[in-house]
Formats: structure tokens, C-alpha cells, sequence
């Protein structure tokens, strides 16, 4: 955890920075009104203190805690891991499928995309009937409630 | 009065509660499926119903999912929503005693005391404070969302630090757009559709039920122990006068705590259980299963649903992350949060208002006679669940304003807020700040102008001198506490 709110506050750093840096280049307010670029600035300076500070405290547990020897309190999370793995295939699998939504449609990759996570995590396993029938009658439910009750215009492509 | 009756009465008003309510049941009860994803993921189906429709089903969803998650906290020993950890620890100890219907009627019983205590509470003060809000010009609706802004950072967490990290981002997203007092565009980096500012039900979707999921994948395959539908859930009548003073004071604490911006089921349900330890004649049995220990968190944290509504409804300030989406849902169908809502559309407020104690009556009739449903909807496999939500999301945010860069928006929010929350960052003050830093910074804006650049303006009016104050000692409070904690522990170390 600490690693990771470590590098989140480098990233708010680096964003506040550059949101600073776009802001130079705002106009000037007028008539003692501030300028669009005034709010902003106040914000990333703060971001970035706020961030420093975070950094800080976190060094001072760290360093704390190897004083006295002992463990860090925090159990550890891991994003990298392989048991974080499924999490990042999962949001590979999601990546593809919204791009797909737009290419060829809502219908067809919804379809394609739950059958391919029902296969990857092991549907078929647990009842074979829900593997089947849950891709076909999920998006159709939708299809129903946002085609013909929302009168959505869902993205489709040369088929759907 | 017959009017409001005869409005809510209607068959597709009760239907929409009805079926809000077995919804926020079902998604309280799912541990790994919140309440602020159930309202999330069904917002887009209310836009077609009418406006109190709409909103009651919301409410509905809001009200079953605060009680929902006392069912699987009880029987499973595991919180379905972060409203009902608390309830955990007297809660399970029934079920190991063979009590588990004793307790889920005494959960189901408070949920509702304390819904109801919320919504009388919310029905006598909204409109007072909605016509007390017509006094407010720029300084004032500033200070109270500087107010709301200093609330939500100060103890929307654990860590101050972060939650304030988390909300500057939010203010600092929402800056994106064009500026609504020149017109000039900021932060679109060339792009079309973000001068028209990021829209945050995408966000929302992303943060809250996106992220959710990608949480809940990590431990997809450990199965849950089977949960056993109980017998006669009514809780008897010695428990009734053992519990009653409890979800008096559980319902107006939560109330309290649901008004406050930021502070959630979650908090209230800690805070009452805390209290009724303390106050209780035999405190060292608390946490071994004592009607209280249910009685105070489950009433406590039904009692915000209420309180979170004033705000939201009066100042078009969300008490919390779920109100945070109604506010979306609100704007959708054209109803403007504020006085004019209770100037002009009172009539579709008093049906809100019925319909809201109703959903409270609606989740009780069913938490005491279809409790064997909720059982069975639980044990529904999170490997099934997940892909459907997945879907759901897609085509949630999509629909919203049937634009393909909202789904974009949404998948770049999950991931964001799944690595920020694995680093222990609040995510609902960024949902909040995205809401209150538009307002906060148009409205200092505006009021400079209106005093020619001079801040004493924000001194010279009382009310808004005095949100500011307010607003400045509850920033200031949680770093005095700390500072005095570091001196408490030096002492010890000390010595």
C-alpha cells in the first residue's frame, strides 16, 4: 500500500504541474473579477503540498517502523503480483470490448465478450446452463430495455 | 395530503419502489456489490420513467441496499455494503448461536425505525431550509460549498491527507471544460467533447462500479460459506423494548450524520454502535450478540438515506456518493435541486417524500416475508455476476448522452480508481469535489466580482462568515487531533 500511494503521489505531482504550467498561459481576469487560470492554480499548489506532505508521512512511518523493528501495520497490497493478474487480463479482456463496441457493435461483441469471460473465469464449472444461455439472454434483456423502451441508439456495426 | 396519497398510490409509482427496493436488497446483500453501484448501473433505466418515478426507484434502491447488507453480515459473517461492517460484530455471533432469524428481524426492524425517523426528520426541515437557502447569493453558496468541500476531506477517510489529495484532484477535474464566467475553454487539449466538461456520471460509473469489479475479480474463486434461510424473523416483543430506545437514538444520530456532506452509512454505523456501547448497562457484552449491537448500526445507517436527501434536495449538495448520482438523475429530468424545486415542482417533492417513507414499509414487508429470495439471490456465484456488470457499465454510461467517449471516460475512471483505492485513497470525495468545485469556484468568482475584487465580502455577510468559519474549524480539527495524539504518544514512549 505504501508503495503504491507512494507513486499515486509522484502522479499528482506530475499532474499538478503540468495543470499549473497550461494555466500560465490563461487570460488575466479584469475588473477584480480573478481569471479562469486563478481557481486552477490554487488547487495545483495545494495538490502538489498535499502530496509532499503524504510522501513525507509515509517516509516517517516507514522509517519509524524499521526503527523499532517491526513489521509495517499495513498488510501488503499488490497490484503487480501474479495473483493480480487475473485483475489486469480482466481489464485487457474489457479494454478490447469497448473498443469493439464501437467497431462492430453492441450486440455482437457483448455476445463474443461474455462468453469469452464466462470461459476465462470458469463458468461452465459451476452449471453449464448458465454458461450458454447467460450471453444470449443478457444482452437481449438490454437490447430490449435500452433499444425499444430507451429508444438508445446503440452502436452497431455491418451486422447489428 | 389526499393528493400526495393519491399520487403515490398509483400502480407504476408503487411498482417502481417495489422494484427499486428488491434490487437495493439483492445488491446490498451481494458482498462485492455496493449501494452506490446498484443506483449507478440503474440510473440510465429511470430516464424514461417520469420524474417521481424515476427518483423513487433510486430511493428505493438507496433505502433496501443500506438494509440489504445486514442480511449477509448476519448470516455469512461477512458486510454486504461498508454500512453494514459494523453490524458484523454483534450480528454473527446470533447466527453461531442458532439465532439467525432473531437477529435478522431485529436488523430488519431497525433499518426501518430508522429509515422512517429519517424521512420525518427530512420532511419537517427540507422545506425551511430550501426557503432559508433563498437568502444565499454567490459568497453564501461558496461558503457552503467550501463548507461541503473542507466536510468531505476531513472525514471521508481514515487518512486526511489522502482524502484531501483526492478531492483537490476532483475540483482540479473539474476545471476541465469551458469556464462559465468567460467562456474560456480550459484543459480540452484539443479535444471536442471535453469542453463540454468531463460528465460525471461516467466518472461515477468508472469509479464506483467499474473499480468495484476489478476489485472483486482478485478474489473471484474463494467461495463463500452457504448462507440458510431462517424461520419467523419478527423479533419478539422483549426484544422490541430492548431495541426501541436504541433506534431512536441509532435513527437521529444517522440522520444527523447523512446530512453532513461526505459522511455515509459506513461512518453513522460505527458512531451509534460506539455510543450505544457506552451508554449500555452491560457494555462488556457488546460484540458477543446483543440485540443493540444489531439494532444501533442497522437503524444508524438507514437513518442517513433521509439525511442525505436534505442537501441534496434543498441545496443541491449530495450528502454522499448514492445521493451524488441522484443529483445526475435529478438533473436529467430537468428538476433543478434548490428552492424553486419546492416553489415550483412541490407537488413531485411530496410524492418523492411519500414514496420514500413507502420504500421504507416496502423493504420491510419483504425483509420479513421474502427473506428466503434475498438468501438465495445472494448465492448467486461473483464469476456469473462480474461479466454482467462489465456489460452493464458499457451500456450504462453509453446511454447517457448516446455518446461512445463517455464509455471511453468510464473505462479510464475504473482503472483509476481501482489503483487508487488499492493505495488507500477515498474515492468519494473526487465524486463530490467533481460536483462542488464547479460551484465553488463560479461562485468566488462571481461574488469577487460583485465586490470589485475585495474578499472582505466574504466577512461582512454573517451567514456566509459563518460557514467559512465552520468550514475553516473542521479542517483545522482533524490536524489538531493528530497533533495531539503524536504528543499522547511521545509521552507514553517516554515514559
Amino acid at each position: 500500500m505504501r508503495k503504491i500511494a507512494n507513486v499515486t503521489s509522484l502522479v499528482f505531482i506530475v499532474i499538478a504541474v503540468f495543470f499549473f504550467i497550461i494555466s500560465l498561459s490563461f487570460p488575466p481576469g479584469s475588473n477584480g473579477a480573478v481569471g479562469p487560470g486563478y481557481f486552477p492554480r490554487i488547487m495545483c499548489v495545494l495538490v502538489v503540498l498535499l502530496s509532499c506532505l503524504q510522501l513525507f508521512n509515509s517516509h516517517r512511518a516507514h522509517v519509524r517502523a524499521v526503527q523499532r523493528g517491526e513489521k509495517e501495520e499495513n498488510e501488503e497490497v499488490t497490484i503487480f503480483k501474479k495473483e493480480n493478474l487475473r485483475v489486469w487480463i480482466t481489464i485487457g479482456i474489457t479494454l478490447v470490448y469497448v473498443i469493439c463496441v464501437k467497431a462492430i457493435g453492441f450486440v455482437v461483441s457483448s455476445v463474443v465478450f461474455l462468453f469469452a469471460m464466462n470461459a476465462y473465469f470458469r463458468v461452465q464449472e459451476k452449471s453449464k446452463v448458465a454458461f450458454v444461455i447467460i450471453p444470449f439472454a443478457v444482452v437481449a434483456v438490454l437490447y430490449f430495455i435500452f433499444h425499444n423502451l430507451l429508444h438508445v441508439v446503440l452502436p452497431a456495426g455491418l451486422l447489428f | 395530503m389526499l393528493e400526495v396519497l393519491q399520487s403515490v398510490l398509483q400502480p407504476s409509482v408503487l411498482l417502481c419502489i417495489l422494484l427499486g427496493v428488491i434490487m437495493g436488497i439483492s445488491f446490498g446483500a451481494m458482498p462485492g456489490l455496493t449501494s452506490t453501484m446498484g443506483v449507478c448501473l440503474l440510473m440510465p433505466l429511470t430516464f424514461s420513467l417520469p420524474p417521481a418515478e424515476g427518483m423513487l426507484m433510486l430511493i428505493g434502491i438507496f433505502c433496501g441496499a443500506l438494509y440489504g447488507g445486514s442480511i449477509t453480515a448476519i448470516l455469512i459473517n461477512t458486510p454486504g455494503t461498508p454500512s453494514a461492517a459494523a453490524t458484523v460484530l454483534d450480528g454473527y455471533p446470533f447466527t453461531l448461536r442458532g439465532e439467525a432469524g432473531r437477529a435478522l428481524g431485529i436488523s430488519v426492524v431497525a433499518s426501518f425505525g430508522g429509515g422512517i425517523i429519517s424521512g420525518i426528520v427530512m420532511i419537517l426541515i427540507s422545506q425551511k431550509i430550501a426557503m432559508f437557502s433563498l437568502k444565499f447569493s454567490a459568497p453564501e453558496t461558496f461558503a457552503l460549498a467550501f463548507f461541503g468541500l473542507s466536510i468531505i476531506a476531513g472525514i471521508s477517510g481514515k487518512n486526511l491527507v489522502k482524502g484531501l489529495m483526492a478531492g483537490c484532484l476532483g475540483i482540479l477535474l473539474s476545471m476541465i471544460g469551458i469556464d462559465n464566467i468567460t467562456a474560456f475553454t480550459r484543459y480540452n487539449f484539443g479535444s471536442v467533447y471535453l469542453m463540454n466538461s468531463l460528465s460525471f456520471i461516467p466518472v461515477l460509473v468508472g469509479l464506483f462500479a467499474l473499480s468495484q469489479c476489478f476489485i472483486t475479480c482478485e478474489d473471484l474463486f474463494t467461495e463463500r460459506p452457504p448462507a440458510k434461510a431462517t424461520k419467523h424473523p419478527f423479533p419478539s416483543k422483549q426484544d422490541m423494548k430492548t431495541i426501541l430506545p436504541t433506534i431512536l437514538r441509532g435513527g437521529i444520530t444517522g440522520t444527523a450524520i447523512g446530512i453532513i456532506p461526505g459522511a455515509g452509512g459506513d461512518i453513522s454505523a460505527f458512531v451509534s454502535y460506539d455510543m450505544e456501547r457506552r451508554l449500555s448497562k452491560h457494555p462488556e457484552k457488546f460484540g458477543t450478540g446483543v440485540p443493540e449491537g444489531i439494532a444501533a448500526p442497522e437503524s444508524s445507517n438507514n437513518g442517513t438515506t433521509g439525511g442525505a436527501l436534505i442537501p441534496l434536495l434543498t441545496l443541491g449538495i449530495p450528502g454522499d456518493a448514492n445521493t451524488a448520482v441522484m443529483l445526475g438523475a435529478l438533473q436529467m429530468h430537468n428538476l433543478t435541486p434548490g428552492p424553486n424545486l419546492f416553489l415550483t415542482q412541490l407537488p413531485t417533492v411530496r410524492t418523492i417524500f411519500a414514496g420514500f417513507m413507502l420504500a421504507n414499509v416496502c423493504f420491510l414487508v419483504l425483509g420479513l416475508l421474502c427473506q428466503p429470495l434475498f438468501v438465495k439471490i445472494v448465492s448467486i456465484p461473483k464469476r456469473i455476476l462480474v461479466p454482467i456488470i462489465l456489460v452493464m457499465c458499457t451500456i450504462g454510461s453509453y446511454s447517457i448522452n448516446n455518446n461512445y467517449y463517455d464509455v471511453v471516460v468510464m473505462f479510464i475512471a475504473g482503472i483509476v480508481g481501482y489503483l487508487l483505492s488499492k493505495g488507500g485513497f477515498p474515492l468519494s470525495p473526487i465524486v463530490l469535489a467533481l460536483i462542488l468545485g464547479q460551484m465553488c469556484e463560479g461562485n468566488l468568482r462571481r461574488s469577487l466580482v460583485m465586490s470589485g475584487g475585495s474578499y472582505s465580502i466574504f466577512f461582512t455577510r454573517p451567514i456566509c462568515c459563518a460557514f467559512i468559519v465552520v468550514a475553516i474549524c473542521s479542517l483545522c480539527w482533524p490536524i489538531l487531533k493528530a497533533i495531539l495524539n503524536y504528543r499522547k504518544e511521545q509521552r507514553v514512549h517516554n515514559k
